[in-house]
Order: C-alpha cells, then sequence, then structure tokens
C-alpha cells in the first residue's frame, strides 16, 4: 500500500519537475528537453527519492552533471529531499550540488541548514547561498553574520558583498567592528558615498592589512558607482598614514590603474606614492 | 612598692598553705584529685554571690595598628590612641583595656584610652576579667616564668598573684571571685581575698572561657552555661545551658576561641570566619538575644535563626570582618578599614556606624551595654541576597554557594530574576551555575522574567555570548504549563549554540506546551536531525518533538513521523520509537496545549 502511495507521489513529483523545466525552457525561448534528457532527468529524480543513501548520493552528482535548465527540472525533488533531512554526508553532498545548480528556489531549504548543530554543514550552507541568491540567500547570510563558528561568519560577509546586499552594510558594519575582516572587501564593494566615508573612518582603529581590502575594492568600483572625487578621498586616507604598507598598497593601485579610468585619480595616486616613497617600513 | 610585694607574696604562701580567712575551702587549686561534690560548692558561691549586680562593660572597639592602638567608643564615636607598640591582641573586660607592649602589661580605660596603671610582666595577656574594682589577668608562661594570674586594683596594687601550672583558659572576675576555666572542663571559682578556691564545678562540654554578657556570667566554648541557681546540677548535664544549631556554615566558623591563648597582633582565619551571640535569658532557659545568631565569611555576613539556624538576613561589608561582638538587639563587627558597623538583629538593617579613623591589624569589640535604632525599612531578604551574591568574588565561593542555596529557597520571583542574572553571567562559576541551573528548574513563579530570558539568543554582532538557561526555564514554565514559552522554546530548539541537554529539555517541555503555532519550528527541528543526531539527548529530544508533531499536526504530522520512522536514513536509534509512537505502542503523553 505504502509503495504505491510512494510510486504515485514520484510520478507527480516527475511531472511537476518536467513540466517546471519545459516551462522554464520556453520562458529562456530555448527548446523543450529533449527525449534524452527527459530520460536523464527521470533517473536523477528516481536516484533522489530512492530509499538507498548511495542512491540518493548519486543523484545529486548526477544532477550537478546536468546542463543548467534540465537540472533545474530537478530542483523541487532535489530541494525537498534535502528538507526532509539527510545524513550530514549525504547534505553536504547536497548543498554543494544545489550550490552547483544555483536555483533560486534551493535558497530556502538550505537556509535552514544554516541552524545545524553539526559547523560543517552551516558552513557548505552559506557557500550554497552565494550561489543560489536571492532574498532568501542574503536574509540568511546576514544572519550567518552572528554564527558562532567564525568561518560561517566570514564566508557569510563575503557572500553578502558577492550578492550585492546592499540593504545589509550595516550589518557588514557591525561585523567589521566584531572582527569579522571579510566584512571590509564587501563594504568596499557595496558602500554609498556615506557609508564609503564611515568605512574610511575607521582606518586606524581597525589592521590597515583588513581595510585594505575594503579601499582596493572602492578604489576599483565603477566609475558610475563610485565618483571620482570619492575615490580621491580614500586615497587622501591612505596617503594621510604615511606608512610603509599604505605605499605598498598605493604602488599597487598604481600598478592596476585601468588605463582608461580617470586621469584625476590616476595623479592623485601618483602623488601619493611619490609623497609616501620612503615611508617607515617602506620600499628603501 | 616593696610593701606591695610582701603583700602578694603573702597571699601566694597564703593560698599554698590552705589558710582560707573563713570560707569553704575545697582544696588546693587546680588540685585534680578532686571529687565532684555534686554541685554544692559551686551552688553555694552561687547563692552567695546572687545578690550582685554584674556590671555591664564599656561599649568599645579596639585596634591593633603598627604604632600601637586605635579605640572609638561605640556610642560616641570618640576615639582614643595609645602609642606603644604592642605584643599581642588587646582585650577588654568591662571598662578597662589590658595590653602588653615591651614587658609591661598596660591598663587603659576602655572609654578613653587613659592609662591606669601598668606593670613589668612576662607572658602576653591571654585572657582577662574585671568587676569594676579590680582587673584579673591571666598571662602566657614565657622564658621559664609559668602562666599567671594577677589581681590588681585600679590604682595599680597587685592583691593577689597565682601561679598556674595547668593549662587555663581565659578567667573572668565577679565580684572579687576569680572563675578560671581550666583542662577543658572544670571552672574553678577563687575568692581574691582569701586567694583559696572555693568551689569547682565539673561542666559537660569543652569549656575554656568564663566571660560576663548581658550582666550574667557564662562558662564554656563549644556551647555556653550560665551561672545561675541552676549551675549545681551542672555535673550531670542539668545547668541552664545554650548551643547553636549544628548548621554547615561556608569556612565552618566557631563562636568562642579555646580560651587560654593570648591573640595575635594581626588578625587571622578564625577572625574573619566567626560567629557571634549574645546569650539571653529564654523562659526558665538559656538562648540568644533576639533569637539570632551571626556569622561571619570575609566580606559578609549573616544573621541565622536560633532554632533551626535559617538565614534571616545577609549584608555585605566594605571589607572583612576582623572582630565584632553582639549585643542587645543587634550585632557591631569591626572592619579592617577601620570601620565599625551595627546591624539590627531582626533584619540585618544598618543601625551606623562609627570608625577607628585607621585601617587595622586586628579588631577586638565589647557592646555589653549598646543600644541602636536602625534604619526604618529594612530591605526584604531575597533582595539583600540579590545584591550580596556576587560571582565575580572568586576568593568568596564558598559563601556564595551557602547564600546561592538561601536565594533558591526564598518564594519571591526576584529570586528568580537574580538566578537568571546569574546564569547569563559568564563569571559565574561552573559549579555554582550547576547550583543556579537546578535551582532555576525547580522555581514556579517570575514567569515573566523567564520569558524574557528565553527572549534572548546567541547573537555574535549583538555581543550576546551566552545562551540563557533553556534547559532549566524549559523544566520550570512547563511545571508551571505557561503556553507563552512555546514559540520561545521552539525557536530554542534551532539554535545551535545551546546544548543538547537544554535543546533535549526544550523539546520535552514543548511535547506538552507546543501549539499548532509551533508547528513549522518543530518540524523543521525533526527533519534536520532525524538523520543527523549524533547523541542520546538529541534522540530523545527528537522523539519528544515528534509526539509534539503528531498531537499539533494530526494527520500530516502523523505521516511525517511516519516516513521518518521507515526511512533507512533515520538514526535507527530513533527509528524504533517513531515506529513505536506512530503505531500507537507509546501514545502521546498529552492531548493538551
Amino acid at each position: 500500500m505504502r509503495t504505491r502511495k510512494l510510486s504515485a507521489w514520484l510520478c507527480g513529483a516527475l511531472v511537476v519537475a518536467l513540466a517546471l523545466g519545459v516551462v522554464e525552457a520556453q520562458a529562456q525561448g530555448t527548446r523543450g528537453p529533449s527525449a534524452e534528457q527527459e530520460s536523464r532527468v527521470r533517473a536523477v529524480i528516481a536516484q533522489l527519492t530512492s530509499k538507498e543513501r548511495n542512491d540518493v548520493r548519486d543523484g545529486y552528482v548526477a544532477m550537478e552533471s546536468l546542463d543548467t535548465e534540465v537540472a533545474a527540472a530537478c530542483v523541487q525533488t532535489a530541494n525537498r529531499v534535502l528538507a526532509r533531512g539527510l545524513p550530514v554526508d549525504l547534505a553536504t553532498t547536497a548543498l554543494r550540488a544545489l550550490a552547483k545548480v544555483g536555483h533560486e528556489s534551493s535558497s530556502r531549504p538550505i537556509r535552514s541548514y544554516l541552524v545545524h548543530r553539526h559547523t560543517e554543514l552551516r558552513r557548505e550552507a552559506v557557500k550554497a547561498l552565494v550561489k543560489t541568491k536571492g532574498p532568501d540567500a542574503k536574509l540568511g547570510l546576514r544572519r550567518a553574520l552572528s554564527d558562532g563558528d567564525a568561518m560561517v561568519r566570514g564566508l557569510a560577509a563575503t557572500g553578502l558583498g558577492e550578492l550585492g546586499a546592499t540593504e545589509h552594510v550595516d550589518g557588514l558594519f557591525m561585523a567589521l567592528d566584531h572582527d569579522v575582516a571579510e566584512a571590509a572587501a564587501s563594504i568596499g564593494q557595496l558602500c554609498t558615498a556615506d557609508q564609503c566615508e564611515q568605512y574610511a573612518s575607521r582606518t586606524g582603529r581597525i589592521g590597515f592589512d583588513v581595510m585594505v581590502t575594503g579601499f582596493d575594492q572602492i578604489l576599483f568600483r565603477d566609475p558610475k558607482q563610485m565618483t571620482d572625487d570619492q575615490k580621491i578621498r580614500i586615497i587622501g586616507r591612505v596617503r594621510e598614514l604615511g606608512t610603509g604598507e599604505a605605499h605598498r598598497f598605493l604602488k599597487d593601485v598604481q600598478g592596476r590603474w585601468p588605463q582608461d579610468w580617470s586621469e584625476r585619480v590616476k595623479k592623485a595616486v601618483d602623488l601619493a606614492v611619490q609623497s609616501t616613497q620612503g615611508a617607515p617600513g617602506g620600499e628603501p | 612598692m616593696m610593701r606591695g610585694l610582701h603583700a602578694v607574696a603573702c597571699c601566694v604562701a597564703c593560698a599554698a598553705l590552705g589558710c582560707g580567712g573563713g570560707q569553704t575551702r575545697i582544696g588546693d587549686l587546680f588540685n585534680t584529685q578532686w571529687q565532684d561534690d555534686g554541685g554544692r560548692s559551686i551552688a553555694a558561691v552561687q547563692g552567695k554571690l546572687s545578690g550582685q549586680a554584674i556590671p555591664r562593660g564599656a561599649n568599645v572597639a579596639v585596634g591593633v595598628v603598627d604604632r600601637g592602638l586605635v579605640g572609638v567608643a561605640l556610642d560616641t564615636g570618640k576615639t582614643w590612641t595609645f602609642s606603644k607598640s604592642v605584643d599581642a591582641r588587646p582585650w577588654i573586660a568591662g571598662d578597662v583595656v589590658v595590653v602588653t607592649a615591651g614587658g609591661k602589661l598596660f591598663a587603659l580605660e576602655a572609654s578613653s584610652g587613659r592609662q591606669l596603671w601598668s606593670l613589668p610582666v612576662a607572658g602576653k595577656v591571654r585572657g582577662a576579667g574585671d568587676d569594676g574594682r579590680t582587673t584579673l589577668v591571666s598571662l602566657e608562661p614565657s622564658a621559664g616564668v609559668p602562666g599567671k594570674l594577677i589581681a590588681v586594683e585600679r590604682d595599680g596594687r597587685v592583691t593577689r598573684e597565682i601561679e598556674v601550672t595547668v593549662p587555663v583558659g581565659s578567667p573572668t572576675l565577679v565580684a572579687n571571685h576569680a572563675f578560671i576555666p581550666w583542662q577543658n572542663q572544670y571552672v574553678s571559682v577563687v575568692d581574691l581575698g582569701s586567694g583559696d578556691e572555693v568551689a569547682r564545678v565539673v561542666l559537660r562540654h569543652q569549656t575554656t572561657q568564663a566571660f560576663v554578657a548581658g550582666g550574667a556570667l557564662f562558662f564554656g566554648e563549644a556551647g555556653i552555661t550560665r551561672f545561675d541557681e541552676r549551675i549545681g546540677a551542672a555535673s550531670r548535664d542539668g545547668a541552664s545551658k545554650a548551643v547553636l544549631p549544628d548548621r554547615e556554615l561556608p569556612g565552618k566558623p566557631r563562636w568562642l576561641r579555646a580560651g587560654g591563648i593570648a591573640g595575635k597582633v594581626t588578625s587571622d582565619a578564625f577572625d574573619r570566619n566567626r560567629i557571634y551571640a549574645m546569650p539571653a535569658a529564654r523562659g526558665d532557659g538559656l538562648g540568644f538575644d533576639e533569637g539570632r545568631y551571626y556569622a561571619t565569611y570575609f566580606r559578609i555576613v549573616v544573621g541565622l535563626q536560633e532554632e533551626t539556624g535559617e538565614l534571616a538576613w545577609a549584608r555585605r561589608l566594605d571589607t572583612d570582618a576582623l572582630g565584632g561582638a553582639a549585643y542587645e538587639g543587634g550585632l557591631a563587627l569591626c572592619e579592617r578599614t577601620g570601620r565599625v558597623g551595627f546591624y539590627e538583629a531582626g533584619t540585618g538593617a544598618a543601625a551606623g556606624e562609627v570608625s577607628l579613623g585607621t585601617a587595622v591589624r586586628a579588631c577586638v569589640v565589647q557592646a555589653d551595654r549598646l543600644t541602636k535604632t536602625a534604619e526604618p525599612r529594612p530591605e526584604p531578604v531575597v533582595e539583600q541576597l540579590a545584591k550580596v551574591i556576587d560571582v565575580s568574588e572568586t576568593d568568596m565561593v564558598m559563601m556564595h554557594a551557602f547564600l546561592l542555596r538561601e536565594l533558591i529557597a526564598q518564594p519571591s520571583p526576584r529570586a528568580t530574576e537574580r538566578l537568571i542574572e546569574l546564569a547569563f553571567d559568564a563569571r559565574t562559576p561552573p559549579d555554582l551555575m550547576a547550583e543556579v541551573r537546578k535551582g532555576l528548574a525547580s522555581r514556579r513563579n517570575g514567569a515573566e522574567h523567564m520569558l524574557e530570558a528565553l527572549g534572548r539568543r546567541y547573537d555574535f554582532l549583538a555581543g550576546v555570548l551566552m545562551t540563557p538557561p533553556v534547559g532549566p526555564l524549559a523544566d520550570a514554565l512547563a511545571a508551571m504549563k505557561e503556553t507563552r514559552a512555546a514559540p520561545l522554546l521552539a525557536e530554542h530548539l534551532n539554535d545551535p549554540a545551546n546544548s543538547t541537554e537544554d535543546v533535549k529539555r526544550a523539546a520535552l517541555a514543548l511535547e506538552t506546551l507546543a501549539t499548532q503555532a509551533e508547528r513549522e519550528p518543530l518540524e523543521l527541528f525533526f527533519s534536520l536531525y532525524r538523520a543527523t543526531a549524533h547523541n542520546e539527548d538529541l534522540v530523545q529530544a527528537l522523539v519528544a518533538v515528534a509526539r509534539a508533531i503528531i498531537r499539533v499536526g494530526g494527520s500530516e504530522g502523523r505521516e511525517l513521523v511516519r516516513a521518518a520512522a521507515y526511512d533507512l536514513m533515520t538514526v535507527p536509534s530513533l527509528q524504533q520509537p517513531l515506529r513505536d509512537l506512530v503505531s500507537g505502542a507509546e501514545k502521546p503523553r498529552t492531548t493538551g496545549g
């Protein structure tokens, strides 16, 4: 009786999955799945819903190797299997596979693993969310900034930067002030002019090796996002430090500055390099 | 001077020869061949002295400092100094302070510090008594000179000198009769007029001290016996006796120091950790003033019930208590800083303070006729305990553990609140934390405080690095059937910062408290751990959560549990309990919620 129920449920899942794949393919103006692809999807879903852990593992691994739009047909099932609960090794495999597929619908079931007691699973979940994206992912990463594990916090901070989570810059500042060094680069990626100024004002309070990761991001932000004046102010801040490490950083920026970018900023960098030449701890 | 010495020699000789001057004489002093006379001699002396009022001594605190002594009158706060480097702790006897310094014995007026007399002596003062006219001083043996008792008039004349060849305790003097405890069980009475031992009594508890307090005379060390009309029955254990309750107190403090030993100029552990009590008539018998006795433990003092030893109050001092005295209606304590504070017997309410004006090395206090008025509205004991317990004092752990047990016994919600504060305090030592958690689990009030505490979560960015005591709070709130706890406990199920033991207890509470509203976090927990539970706590938590899911989730909930029960990926130790649950072999334990 139970076997019949399960078969019916599996068939339903398969139909829904394929339909979703078709709809998604149509929406993207591509052709629907081929017979071979349908067959592979069927096989993957059968593996994912198997009672045998090896089959489930193989299902996730197989899903990774599918084309993105075909893999999307398996995602709902893969999400559901993850959400029902898996042993640690399988959950790790599942999180990695879902990360590789990168479907936004996976963010919610992945997010639930951010509260798992197994630290490795929380780390995998954070990494996966960066790939699956979406509001659930951003919210999850924001919460993960408060995690008890330093690596989870660091990965979450980096992830928020990668996801462009400008709404969570305040959280990143809090994280930075609590020694989450990875938050610096993310702030540099996301900050508004005022926020960048707030960031720069932490110079001296937070180690330069950390601050420099954010400065680098700010200086190399698209000129449409960050004006020349704002960049020149940052360069001024770094120059004022007058240290060898400031000099080395400025010189590195000088070397990497795109030729077709602002001449004004370039000049400011040149001057700063010149004025920090011979600073203590710098080049001879 | 020579005439004085002749008189002394004559008296000593007289005593040795046994000339009694018409008094009853029971034999040679300290003669161990003595046969118990059934209390006849001591009863006779009691009868003779019963009409004599025993004067009450001065109210004074005397501190030892490097340059000598400092004193303060407890009634007026007037201070005095004695500028000679002393070699032993001073004794206060009635209105006189006696102390040895540089080979001399000095007597000072207790109220003013004025020198009354001095005598060259060998040995240090190991006890003293005063009857208002004569001061009896017991001196330790020193450099081949045996110990002795000397009686000195106010003008400095020595009227009696008795060599002591047996271990004696601390004597006292009433109406020119010296009461001398010796060999831990006898008290001999010597009429200083004749030099005769006119009575002896054998006591049935360790006795090394004779002292006067509140106009009465007592003998004792472990417990006390009053010198009254029943003293004749002492050897048959029929005298008026009082003992303190046998209550375990931090540091095992004792009330009376072993008598007959000179006190050191620097305070010791006994001084900081000791008991004070003021004997008082209790009907026909003997008890303690206001039904209280007191114990100090460094910077903390507690008032205790005479009968049961139950805590009545607790106070924190600024610095260690080095000495003190119980008086009628309260307790005076002398601290290391020289502050002398007064505390009302019943509630511990502050009743004023005076100061010696300087830090002291040791302190002795007499408050025989002191009266003090306490502040009108003392704090409730639960509030006192909440304030006194300070887990940052790592040297006071024993006392705080004691006070913590007292706090747990308090019925007020304030006790619950304070226990929660202690649970959140990272400085609480592990042993105390275990007590705190145990105490919290047993609380049946203060639900609001508990709910507020459960609302807090581990949050690295917010600087909340301690989780609430989820397990104990879950136990307490479940016992109180506090359904408002359900959503908070459900959240804690899924907080990895909580210990698995706490999670288990939260799950057990949710078994009865959860409602439909908690279904989502319950199911999340069940899903996350049914295949990853790595210890018995989590397995038990999962079974409890499964019960809750079945109860609040109806057929869907039961189906979820059933699927897990027969899924091979569910941890093996969980499968059978879940199968029992869904098959009805183990029915849900509750239906309410």
